[in-house]
């Protein structure tokens, strides 16, 4: 059941992790082949000329006659192999454009600068897991970053699995692919989606970090993972709650999600300065200056209302950020979230009780 | 004398100014400003033009720059997507599409068809400055608006930074503009201006590529402009052509842009292979092998070039069958372009070859396209090209096609006519040492590019994954070797125009119509319309000395003025280093005494 089929990385392509990755592969190598056996031929013959036929003193050159077979040859013969090409391409470009009818199907959200996915059962997770060996079509659509945000072109990119397809704003696209093997690869977001022009200055650590670069350095910084997990694994996923891969650390999954869908707007460093969005370091727990006067507790309530709907109390200096409503996201993720701010706030303690104690019961 | 019959029957009345060099004529600087000489303008143009690349290669060794290591290296994520953006329209609209036709087509074409100018001289001029105001105001916008776009300006990104993209376009559509104007200059030149002779199988090829690309100018730049009014539309009567929120379609775009942008590609090489064409003949002493089928493969590709826009979009959510017409339409490109290939090769056989530093540049050029052509083969296949899309693997090929390409042409093509320019040789050994860092670290920089393409790397990416440090590195240091080659070369030429030595007429011993007169040529071209007897390639109508010595210009025997005819007489051992050992022109010998 969890016969893993695919296969390393070569100097040339990525480790292949799909169903489709052989296909691709076979006819990469295929016109590969081709073209270094046309360029051996080309640049020697005309190395072999060059020198053959180098300028010597009292020796003339020939005028050329008339060989008008040889210039059909070469005018037509090449036809045989671009058709070659042509029909394999297009018939591997079938087989990927056609999903089978019993894909499992996740929905896949891009937005500056980050990705959503969202699978059948309503859980709702910043990387992707999928199960092994089984069809998974993910059908992509483009969302605002925020109300004053347009929806922007997007292009979601697994090199692992050899899949591509770009994200228009105001359609649904789709890819499918089932993957051979067990690991983590990397999604990418291929189509240039821009960068939020007015950020602040950014530290070196806000634009890259653990080897990768974060969403505030925009369009580079649009990156998830592909997890592929056995089937036993994915029988434990597919229920709603914390993934498993966290042990129960519900801090770790909120940073996670912290990470997926915060950072482009939000630091949480006590001390820096706040960029879009108000730096989130000891605010649970404190009063909130209001816009419009007064104050609020940021208790549990009013925590979850600003996630779920940010222009309800927004904190005064910030009118203008215009956050985008997460209500999309389910309670546990949300409560996740909320755990993990509350965790970076040395006042935070009373919210995380409250938490625990409501998965208690 | 029979073999060099290229111009008419010789007369020794004197010709008073006439004799003055297009140079030397009139050198104040209004004489310049409003120059109907086609000379002149195709100088200004390439005063311009290479302006325009020196800006955009400074972006291109930021970019590489800042690629050198990931996180931030010198600049902020902001900065960084303007610079690329920068860097990908000013090389593409205001550097390599006038490059060739403009400014070596401007100062040769006329002169190959044996006129005294282009058909429209006024027309010319106007062209030029419509190019200046195209280029003011893509700089104005560019920088005002600061766009980070891309040079593609997709909607509906490039519609919500700014008003970039109606600012830019129409930046853009005035500088089709320019080219609709000098395009439909050369057809009527080509059509109504060739001497007594000079009939379309004697063309030299250089003319038929120029041809070509004039068609293509003409026809592919109106829609840029119906592109540009549906923009205006959209902004200030909202109706939705691009735009999601008003129920357009953010693809629409994308065919408007490359049904207009990928003929430019061929607008953008047809000029280098045509280049290229000349420097093979010369420098093997031979005609192009099957020259009406490269001929036809110039007009072949501008026709196609019409029908591949789509491959662009082959996984932007067009339907499958549109795909699979477009995969096949552009498998078709690789015909002409394997012509052409071929030939050049082809020629070579039973040829003289010599290697002074234009035909250097032209054997990379063929080394360059082939590489550049093979790649596209990866990418009209359609099921690879959906893992290469948008990844280095695209940057690579564009690259080897338009700089491997076009810009080795034009640079080939520039040492070529540099002395008939100018009427100053250069340092042949530095002028090959330059080619050799462009040559190595051009391969460095892009070669590299394939496999980071290839391994999944996208484009247009700031930062990158610690993975892809050690590719990016070594492309980035190949960037700079490139940029020292440019730089030697900008010295070289630099030297020849201060301190160069005076070029005689014909200093590689050319067939071509354009070597019958002075280096540099009189403002009028020819003393008198020549009249056609060989093709610009028939050196076997020629004596054995001819082939080795070059053809006296037969034009000169008149009133060339002694300071460019005395030192072609002396035989110059620096000047051209392949010849250095073959005597004196023995033909310009009689005529002196």
């Amino acid at each position: 059941m969890n016969d893993q089929t695919g296969y390393d990385a070569t100097i040339q392509l990525p480790e292949g992790a799909s169903t489709l990755a052989p296909h691709v592969d076979s006819l990469y190598y295929d016109i590969y082949w081709i073209s270094v056996a046309f360029f051996v031929a080309i640049v020697g013959c005309m190395v072999w000329f060059a020198y053959r036929f180098r300028r010597k003193k009292g020796v003339k050159s020939k005028p050329p006659g008339h060989h008008t077979a040889l210039e059909l040859f070469w005018t037509f013969s090449p036809l045989l192999l671009l058709g070659y090409m042509f029909h394999q391409g297009f018939d591997g470009f079938m087989r990927m454009s056609i999903a089978p009818e019993n894909a499992l199907n996740i929905r896949a959200e891009a937005r500056q600068w980050s990705w959503t996915f969202i699978h059948p059962s309503g859980r709702t997770e910043g990387e992707m897991t999928v199960p092994i060996h089984r069809p998974v079509r993910v059908i992509m659509s483009s969302h605002p970053r925020g109300a004053s945000s347009p929806a922007v072109l997007h292009s979601f990119f697994v090199p692992a699995l050899r899949v591509k397809r770009d994200i228009v704003p105001g359609m649904y696209t789709s890819l499918w692919f089932e993957a051979t093997r067990l690991g983590t690869y990397d999604i990418y977001c291929a189509e240039y989606c821009g960068l939020d022009p007015i950020r602040g200055e950014l530290t070196d650590a806000q634009l890259h970090a653990n080897g990768r670069p974060l969403p505030s350095s925009g369009h580079s910084g649009m990156l998830s993972r592909l997890h592929v997990v056995s089937a036993e694994e994915w029988v434990e996923f597919d229920r709603v709650g914390i993934p498993a891969r966290f042990n129960g650390d519900h801090v770790a999954w909120g940073e996670e999600i912290f990470g997926q869908h915060c950072t482009a707007c939000h630091v949480i460093e006590a001390g820096q300065p706040a960029t879009v969005g108000p730096n989130l370091a000891n605010v649970v727990g404190y009063d909130q200056p209001l816009a419009g006067g007064g104050s609020h507790m940021a208790d549990l309530d009013y925590m979850r209302e600003s996630i779920r709907e940010p222009g309800a109390a927004i904190v005064a200096g910030f009118e203008s950020a215009a956050m985008p409503s997460f209500s999309s996201l389910p309670e546990a993720n949300i409560d996740a979230l909320i755990q993990y701010l509350a965790s970076r706030s040395d006042r935070g303690a009373e919210v995380i009780a409250q938490l625990e104690a409501s998965r208690q019961e | 004398m029979t073999a060099q019959a290229t111009t008419a029957t010789p007369s020794h009345t004197g010709h008073g100014h006439d004799d003055a060099d297009y140079l030397r004529v009139d050198t104040s600087p209004l004489s310049w400003i409003v120059t109907l000489d086609h000379k002149r303008l195709g100088i200004l143009y390439l005063a311009s033009t290479l302006t325009m690349f020196f800006v955009g290669g400074v972006y291109a060794l930021l970019i590489r720059t800042e690629l050198l290591t990931p996180g931030r290296t010198i600049m902020d994520p902001d900065t960084y997507n303007k610079v690329f953006t920068l860097h990908g329209a000013i090389m593409v609209f205001l550097f390599i599409i006038p490059s060739v036709p403009a400014a070596l087509g401007n100062f040769f074409l006329p002169i190959m068809l044996g006129a005294k100018d282009v058909a429209f001289p006024r027309l010319n001029l106007a062209s030029f400055y419509v190019y200046v105001v195209g280029a003011a105001f893509a700089l104005f916008s560019i920088f005002s608006n600061s766009v980070d776009t891309g040079w593609t300006f997709y909607t509906p990104y490039s519609q919500t930074t700014s008003t970039s993209t109606i600012s830019m376009t129409l930046a853009v559509f005035i500088l089709g503009f320019s080219s609709i104007l000098t395009g439909v200059n050369f057809m009527a030149t080509v059509h109504k201006l060739r001497a007594p002779g000079l009939h379309w199988k004697r063309l030299p090829l250089f003319v038929w590529g120029i041809y070509a690309t004039a068609v293509i100018q003409v026809l592919a730049t109106p829609v840029l402009a119906i592109t540009l009014l549906m923009l205006l539309m959209e902004k200030v009567l909202s109706i939705g052509w691009f735009d999601p929120r008003l129920g357009g379609d953010p693809v629409l775009f994308q065919h408007f842009f490359w049904f207009y942008s990928h003929p430019a590609v061929y607008i953008m090489i047809l000029p280098g292979m045509a280049v290229v064409n000349e420097i093979i003949a010369t420098f093997s002493r031979r005609k192009i092998f099957g020259y009406m089928f490269v001929a036809m493969s110039s007009v072949g590709l501008a026709l196609l070039g019409f029908l591949v826009w789509g491959h662009h979009m082959f996984v932007a959510g067009m339907s499958e069958y549109a795909t699979m017409v477009f995969s096949g339409l552009t498998f078709l490109v690789a015909i002409p372009s394997g012509v052409k290939v071929f030939n050049w090769v082809a020629t070579l056989y039973n040829g003289s070859v010599s290697f002074q530093s234009p035909m250097l540049y032209a054997l990379a050029f063929i080394v360059l396209f082939t590489i550049g052509g093979l790649t596209g083969l990866f990418l009209g296949t359609l099921s690879v090209d959906v893992h290469l899309h948008d990844t280095y693997f695209v940057v690579a090929h564009f690259h080897y096609v338009m700089v491997g390409g076009t810009v080795i042409g034009f640079i080939g093509g520039l040492h070529y006519w540099w002395p008939k320019m100018t009427g100053k040789m250069f340092d042949e050994r530095l002028a090959k040492v330059a080619f050799a860092f462009v040559f190595v670290g051009f391969n460095m920089t892009f070669l590299t590019q394939f496999v980071m393409g290839s391994q999944g790397m996208p484009r247009r990416y700031y930062d990158y994954l610690d993975q892809f440090q050690p590719l990016h590195g070594f492309s980035s240091v190949g960037a700079y070797v490139l940029g020292v080659g440019f730089l030697i070369m900008l010295v070289m030429f630099a030297l020849s125009l201060f301190r160069g030595e005076a070029a005689p007429p014909n200093p590689w011993g050319s067939a071509g119509f354009e070597w019958a007169t002075a280096s540099p040529p009189i403002a009028h071209n020819f003393h008198h319309t020549p009249v056609i007897h060989r093709g610009p390639y028939d050196y076997h109508l020629a004596t054995e000395e001819e082939l080795f010595d070059g053809f006296p210009a037969a034009a000169q025997k008149t009133a060339a003025p002694a300071k460019t005819a005395a030192p072609a007489a002396a035989p110059d051992p620096e000047k051209a280093p392949a010849k250095a050992a073959e005597p004196a022109p023995p033909a310009r010998r009689e005529e002196e005494e």
